[in-house]
């Protein structure tokens, strides 16, 4: 699914240049479900943006989906990222403005997909099991109602590849137990998933573990 | 605790330098385009007032009746109803005349045509002016005294003092010099800078004194203002019934009370309803409280911009709200300290406004022809109308974001980190909403204003006339013979000033069944109609091949000339369609009692030079030389200097002695529609100063909401949202705003400008294509004003907009 080969990421501010991902190299395949684990601060979270297509790596290589991106235009990264990316943020990040289910629908409607939208939201909303919260605001919602909702929005638009960026980080456990089946769920069902977590339970989920520490990759650990 | 809130919000001020600056100097405009139109208004109503007693000084006026026809008024009367006034009616208790008149003046080599007061002796004790020499009351005893303004006396004299020396008029009469008068401030409505006494035999008050009609005279000429004093106690409602009869008891007309007195405080005569023969231009109240409305909706405009930005702000400090709250703040601590932050901004915003004042009032003095001043620091109201201005605006604009900021819970805000302020924005958009929609309606004004005023000026003229030049002088002598013989001269024809519209006559004339009509009378010349390219549109023009068509020069020989009659006259005198009408009898009887019925010879399109305000109305015309007296000239275009040069030339020759007065047409319809042209200008200034200070407000509302959708975006952009989707959402947004105002601003302006096209007799349609254009223009001013921080913002890197949370 996706391969990277010496990516680095550096921050520069005025005064001090910062490495944040340091010759990270490794292969995700199709269907597989990878934790990253690793202290505050050691670069997951870029490591994710990366990934995600939200930010390009300063140097080294990666290939999504057979394709070199690390380099690629914003154009194209947004045409990948419509095609195959959904992603699921620690602070759930829903538009506060739009309801439950508008907020599913805006990984819809970039994407241009028109067909069963409404059918497709509420199935989308029935999995996570939130259906009857589909009419309500996101302050109205719980946190791990929420983050049900930024599940839902993740999975509606059949991504080949989930990017869960601690994801059951600001849930109790019951809501973040949960929030792990859907995920499991999804990997079972053939999507990519690449979870970051301090969750050690949460990582035993996963297939695959890659441990991080200041911008290195330490360990990788295979189930 | 006060220098502690001051430090906060210079602070606070300065951190913020785009929104402070956007801030400011946005109400900055506003204000200084409230107090401009402020001053205007105030000098508006101040008109006379510099008069002492002005209020109690009366003009009188007369408004005719025709029967079928639109009352006419005038703000003159005739010159022998002065004395008969005071006679009459015994609450008067003190009457004055002046006739208006302009005549040649000349002291040694300066010579002018200027206008003169012909005036009573007691004049002086009305009017009361303050003197730069000589002593008022006793300035026009003699019949050869003459005063003038101390302007007229630097023209003529080149002094201050020319008392005792003597000017000629019409280079035959010399008068002296008795007073010398301050020169008049600019909100007055006397015309002329000279008065001289009536008493002068050769004047024409002197003349009409002469010769005073009977009480059974059918001839009314209303040449004179007459200023009259009431008995103290006596409101001028006590003498409206005396007014109203007293015409029928001195004039025997048909109907007897064709023409009512009535009079008008000298204070109100500039903004009453315009008459003819005024003193000066006068301006229509109507027009002043739209320029006032103007003003406040401007000064409302920079006020929402105000409130919006400070409330869009205020959800930044949600946090320093929670941490003085947490400290012990009370809610009337915040209230204080947040409504004292407005004031600050908006006393900077006055103090910008005041220079922006100072620097801008020469520009518009110089603009609308007056001398207002704005000497605040010597009038005390008007610098107390300042600081309650500055209470107001601060109050208003700054108490709504305190009050909602000062609500915040801390507990709430301090652990979200920001405050929900859902409320704010939807009073911001309503704001927005407003601001569109007073400045799409402003843009409509402006364009149905300039699209009439351009319709005034080409479309409404149903003449040619282009390169036109009107001279006043005696036709059918070796002056238009010379006139003719220039080569710049493509032709020459004769008119009285009422054929033209530039004055106005009417006639009663009897039809055949009996019926006595009033028409509008214009006396013309052979080949008048021919010079302005006028075809008749039945029968044939006047033409010297019968020698019957021209008024006869005995003034013994039967009065029948043929009449031509225009369009608007065939319906009224019962004619089926112009041809019915040729051949056909009437009796003009206005002239003389010597008419006998004529015959009509021809009927013409309805044309005038008259503003389009008036209708033209049904006319009826004849060849009537001895009444012509001025010079239509068309030149051919080409070497207009030269041209103008030789007919300057033949005028000295030729010409009687006096200066010439000349004046192209078109300048005629430049200071016909001045007041429109005025109008058009003012609105559009006025709406772009309303589109700058809301594209100001717009852009530090972009700015902020840009700042504030930033996590949006970044969602929108993970979940595959481009630059283009992005930059789509962002307009959208500030374009509904400007869609909704369509709402307001089109039935409201609509229904105005209706109003307005409803003062003009003739006057354009209403077309949607100019409601769609207004509304087009403010959605792209619009755009165009938030498009460079959406761009910025659509163009981030998502992850950027993510890291922000």
């Amino acid at each position: 699914m996706l391969q990277l080969n010496n990516v680095c990421k550096n921050y520069r501010t005025t005064e001090v240049e910062t490495r944040a991902l340091a010759d990270i190299s490794f292969e995700i395949s199709a269907g597989e479900f990878v934790a990253i684990m690793g202290p505050s601060g050691c670069g997951k979270s870029t490591l994710l943006n990366i990934l995600g297509l939200l930010d390009q790596p300063s140097s080294g290589s990666y290939r999504l989906a057979g394709e070199e991106v690390a380099k690629a235009s914003e154009h194209k990264l947004t045409a990948i990222r419509r095609a195959l990316i959904g992603f699921v943020f620690q602070s759930f990040n829903l538009i506060d403005d739009l309801t439950v289910a508008e907020n599913v629908e805006v990984a819809l409607i970039y994407r241009k997909d028109k067909s069963r939208r409404k059918q497709r939201i509420a199935e989308a909303l029935e999995r996570v099991g939130i259906a009857h919260r589909a009419k309500h605001r996101p302050q109205q919602l719980s946190g791990g109602q929420q983050q049900r909702v930024a599940i839902a929005r993740a999975l509606v638009s059949n991504p080949k590849l989930i990017l869960a960026d601690e994801p059951t980080g600001n849930l109790d456990t019951a809501n973040g137990d949960a929030v792990m089946g859907y995920l499991t769920g999804a990997a079972k069902a053939g999507t990519t998933v690449i979870m970051v977590t301090h969750s050690l339970v949460h990582a035993a989920a996963a297939q695959r573990t890659i441990k991080l520490l200041d911008g290195h990759v330490v360990s990788e650990t295979k189930l | 605790m006060f220098r502690h809130y001051l430090t906060a919000a210079l602070r606070n001020l300065a951190r913020n330098k785009l929104y402070a600056a956007i801030n400011i100097f946005g109400l900055a405009v506003g204000f200084a385009a409230a107090i401009l139109i402020g001053l205007y208004v105030r000098d508006e109503f101040s008109y006379n007032r510099w008069v002492p007693g002005a209020d109690r000084i009366y003009n009188v006026y007369s408004i005719a009746n025709p029967p079928g026809r639109p009352p006419m008024v005038l703000d003159t009367t005739d010159a022998d109803f002065a004395d008969l006034l005071k006679l009459e009616i015994p609450q008067i208790r003190e009457t004055t005349r002046i006739m208006p008149i302009s005549h040649s003046l000349r002291h040694g080599s300066v010579e002018a045509m200027q206008k003169i007061y012909w005036a009573d002796a007691n004049v002086f004790s009305f009017l009361i002016m303050p003197v730069v020499a000589g002593d008022l009351q006793s300035a026009l005893q003699h019949p050869d005294s003459i005063v003038i303004t101390r302007k007229m006396a630097r023209k003529f004299f080149g002094s201050d003092n020319p008392i005792g020396k003597t000017i000629e008029i019409d280079r035959a009469h010399p008068m002296q010099v008795t007073a010398v008068l301050e020169d008049y401030p600019s909100n007055t409505t006397l015309a002329a800078e000279i008065f001289a006494s009536g008493k002068a035999d050769f004047s024409y008050l002197a003349d009409r004194d002469r010769h005073r009609p009977s009480s059974s005279s059918g001839g009314y000429e209303a040449s004179v203002h007459v200023l009259l004093r009431l008995r103290p106690g006596v409101e001028p409602g006590e003498i409206k019934p005396a007014l109203e009869s007293f015409f029928s008891r001195h004039r025997k007309f048909n109907p007897p009370d064709m023409i009512k007195l009535g009079i008008v405080p000298l204070s109100e005569v500039h903004l009453y309803p315009a008459g003819m023969v005024e003193m000066m231009p006068p301006n229509d109240r109507a027009t002043v409280y739209a320029v006032a409305a103007i003003g406040i909706l401007i000064l409302l405009i920079a006020v929402f911009n105000f409130v919006n930005l400070m409330t869009a702000r205020a959800s930044r400090r949600a946090v320093e709200v929670g941490v003085r709250k947490a400290a012990g703040a009370s809610r009337g601590n915040l209230v204080i300290q947040f409504v004292g932050e407005a004031m600050l901004y908006v006393a900077l915003s006055m103090i910008v406004a005041l220079a922006l004042v100072e620097l801008l009032l020469p520009v518009m003095n110089a603009f609308l022809g007056r001398g207002i001043a704005f000497d605040y620091w010597r009038e005390p109201w008007i610098l107390a109308g300042i600081a309650i201005l500055m209470m107001a605006v601060g109050l208003l604009a700054g108490a709504y974001p305190a009050f909602v900021l000062s609500a915040f819970r801390p507990g709430v805000v301090l652990k979200a980190g920001k405050a929900k302020t859902g409320r704010m924005r939807g009073v911001r958009g309503m704001l927005v909403v407003m601001q569109f929609a007073i400045l799409i309606g402003m843009i409509i004004a402006a364009g149905v204003v300039y699209s009439q005023t351009r319709f005034a000026f080409e479309g409404a003229i149903r003449l040619d006339k282009d390169q036109v030049l009107l001279i006043e002088g005696p036709c059918h002598t070796a002056l238009e013979q010379n006139l003719r013989a220039i080569s710049g001269v493509r032709g020459v024809a004769c008119t009285s000033p009422t054929s033209l519209g530039l004055e106005v006559n009417q006639t009663p004339a009897v039809l055949s069944d009996g019926r006595q009509v009033f028409l509008f009378r214009g006396d013309v010349d052979f080949g008048l109609f021919e010079f302005y390219g006028i075809k008749p549109v039945a029968g044939r023009l006047f033409s010297e091949k019968h020698s019957a068509d021209a008024v006869s020069s005995d003034p013994n020989a039967p009065w029948h000339p043929a009449l031509i009659i225009n369009e608007s006259a065939v319906p009224m005198l019962g004619f089926a369609n112009p041809q019915a009408a040729i051949g056909k009898m009437i009796k003009v009887t206005g002239e003389t009692d010597k008419a006998k019925p004529s015959e009509v010879v021809g009927v013409v399109p309805d044309f005038s030079l008259k503003s389009i305000r008036d209708e033209i109305g049904p006319t009826v015309y004849f060849v009537n030389p001895a009444r012509n007296r001025y010079l239509n000239v068309r030149l051919t275009g080409q070497q207009i200097p030269e041209t103008l040069a030789a007919i300057d030339r033949v005028w000295r020759l030729s010409g009687p002695p006096k200066p010439m007065t000349r004046f192209f047409l078109d300048e005629h319809m430049q200071n016909l529609y001045l007041d429109m042209v005025r109008q058009g200008q003012v609105f559009a200034i006025f709406a772009g100063l309303a589109v700058l200070i809301a594209s100001f407000g717009l852009f530090g509302l972009s700015a902020f909401t840009a700042e504030q959708r930033t996590k949006e975006i970044g969602i929108r952009k993970a979940m595959g949202a481009d630059t283009r989707d992005i930059l789509h959402l962002l307009l959208w947004q500030f374009a509904k705003p400007v869609l909704w105002a369509n709402l307001i601003a089109w039935p409201v302006a609509g229904y105005l400008m209706h109003r307005w096209l409803q003062g003009f007799a003739y006057r354009i349609a209403l077309s949607p294509w100019l409601f769609l254009a207004a509304s087009g223009l403010a959605l792209g001013i619009a755009l165009l004003t938030v498009l460079l921080h959406s761009w910025l913002v659509a163009r981030a890197k998502p992850v950027t907009a993510l890291r922000y949370e």
